[in-house]
């Protein structure tokens, strides 16, 4: 009985005792919460102010990792200059300039090293033009750039024509892809039989992959002929601007959304010009549910209609883009981990890494080609195909 | 055998599917807005059309993606 006293007394004291921490705990958190709430702002104000002074002063030391991420951000985007390799302390890019096309009160043309990578204000007919990160600008004499809230130029843009990296790129490819083609061709019109020589011969499987594998599982055997001049373009034009984009000629054309979303926007005209009755019946009343469930599921269905080439689209988009990301971060390592492994170390690494990761690309460059190519076959099969057994049953 | 299969769309016609993720996810999310919508306009206490329709969009995707497996699986 004595003990349970003490203890119950034990454990009053220490209750008591626990009751001031708590309460000491408590004031202290709300404290705690106040002066983070103060530093936060504080944070807050000095990034606002550092970001400021950075746009008021870009010649700020960078960092390494800054500057890395700088390169690649430089290298996804769209340019008007082809910049193979750079000599940062002399501030020279080797490389060569693209014509710029404008149409602002009348057609303007001139090459983009009149820029020098946005150093100058190029000036046509009494217009003022400026690049400034990657897009131009119209501009007066001095240059002046206007930013909104959010720190984005709000300098009007004149229409853009350019024929800019990725113009250039596409166009060089479609020649390549013309050259390749019309050998093999040649071959077939001289006489059915005859077997293409020299590097056609290498293209041939591919083109009765593209037959065999996607085109005639997917769309059927009595159709497929028609759709097979836009899945074999559409598979080698990805197919090669994803292998050309692993060069260090610094083609990013499939990691360029605007391209990808053209493609998928070509395979969505074609679903919907080539789709049939029975497409469209089960888009807007579908056939074997019930008819509350058949007024639910006509938006569900178009929306689905336009989700498909929207996927499409990101899907390409998304991989090529991380794709060379993590290339482009890996051969970083080189620069960056420098000093944490040694000179060597870090070259050795950075270097497995890369190759590692290049050897993956080609792979995903072949897989992207095929998944665009075979979804785009799946969704043309889905609207020409004939459904016996739905009509059977009702 | 397998070559048999895959020549009248065997593993191909799963990859109808692949686009299913997306539509389940913007069907859902566009459920939830129109749900968010309609407790604005009409000051509906706690969220109560947000929550239903919300459900309705996760149910709505899963008869679809039931749908379309029961259909792959006739044919």
């Amino acid at each position: 009985m004595v003990t349970l006293k003490k203890s119950l007394n034990l454990l009053a004291a220490v209750i008591f005792t626990a009751s001031s921490v708590f309460s000491y705990a408590q004031t202290n958190a709300q404290n705690l919460e106040k002066s983070i709430e103060e530093t936060e702002q504080s944070v807050a104000e000095t990034l606002e102010a550092a970001e400021e002074a950075n746009h008021e002063h870009p010649i700020v030391e960078k960092t390494q990792a800054q500057k890395v991420q700088d390169h690649i951000t430089h290298h996804l985007a769209d340019d008007y200059s082809f910049v193979f390799f750079s000599d940062e302390a002399e501030g020279k890019n080797y490389g060569f300039s693209l014509p710029v096309i404008l149409i602002d009160n009348g057609l303007k043309v001139f090459m983009s090293s009149e820029f020098d990578y946005g150093k100058k204000v190029v000036e046509k007919d009494g217009q003022f033009y400026k690049l400034y990160h990657g897009k131009i600008y119209k501009t007066d004499a001095a240059g002046t750039i206007d930013y909104d809230d959010t720190h984005h130029p709000t300098n009007e843009k004149p229409l853009d024509f350019s024929i800019t990296k990725n113009v250039a790129s596409l166009l060089f490819t479609t020649a390549l892809i013309f050259v390749m083609f019309l050998g093999l061709a040649k071959t077939y019109k001289n006489g059915a039989n005859n077997l293409p020589k020299g590097f056609a011969r290498a293209l041939e499987p591919m083109v009765l992959y593209v037959r065999d594998e996607m085109a005639i599982p997917n769309i059927g055997k009595d159709k497929y002929r028609k759709f097979m001049p836009y899945l074999l373009s559409v598979f080698f034009l990805i197919f090669l601007l994803n292998l050309l984009g692993l060069t260090p000629l610094g083609f990013n054309v499939t990691g360029s959304i605007s391209v990808t979303a053209c493609l998928a926007i070509f395979t969505f005209i074609i679903t919907q010009f080539s789709a049939n009755k029975d497409y469209w019946k089960h888009i807007f009343w579908m056939p074997g549910v019930p008819v509350p469930m058949k007024i639910m599921l006509a938006p569900i269905e178009i929306l689905g209609a336009l989700i498909k080439p929207f996927s499409l689209m990101v899907r390409l988009f998304a991989n090529i883009t991380a794709g060379h990301s993590v290339v482009f971060g890996l051969i970083a390592i080189i620069f960056v981990m420098k000093e944490a492994l040694g000179t060597g170390g870090a070259i050795g690494i950075g270097f497995f890494l890369s190759t590692f990761l290049v050897f993956l690309e080609i792979l995903v460059a072949f897989l992207q080609a095929f998944i665009f190519t075979m979804l785009s076959s799946l969704f043309i099969g889905m609207a020409v195909a004939e459904h016996e057994h739905d009509e059977a049953h009702h | 055998m397998s070559g048999e299969n895959q020549k009248k769309g065997g593993p191909n016609k799963w990859l109808t599917l692949i686009t299913m993720p997306f539509q389940m996810g913007i069907t859902i999310f566009l459920f939830h807005l129109f749900g968010e919508w309609l407790d604005e306009k009409y000051g509906i206490v706690n969220d109560i059309a947000n929550k239903i329709c919300t459900l309705l969009g996760v149910g709505l995707a899963l008869y679809q993606v039931i749908r379309q497996v029961h259909q792959i699986n006739k044919d």
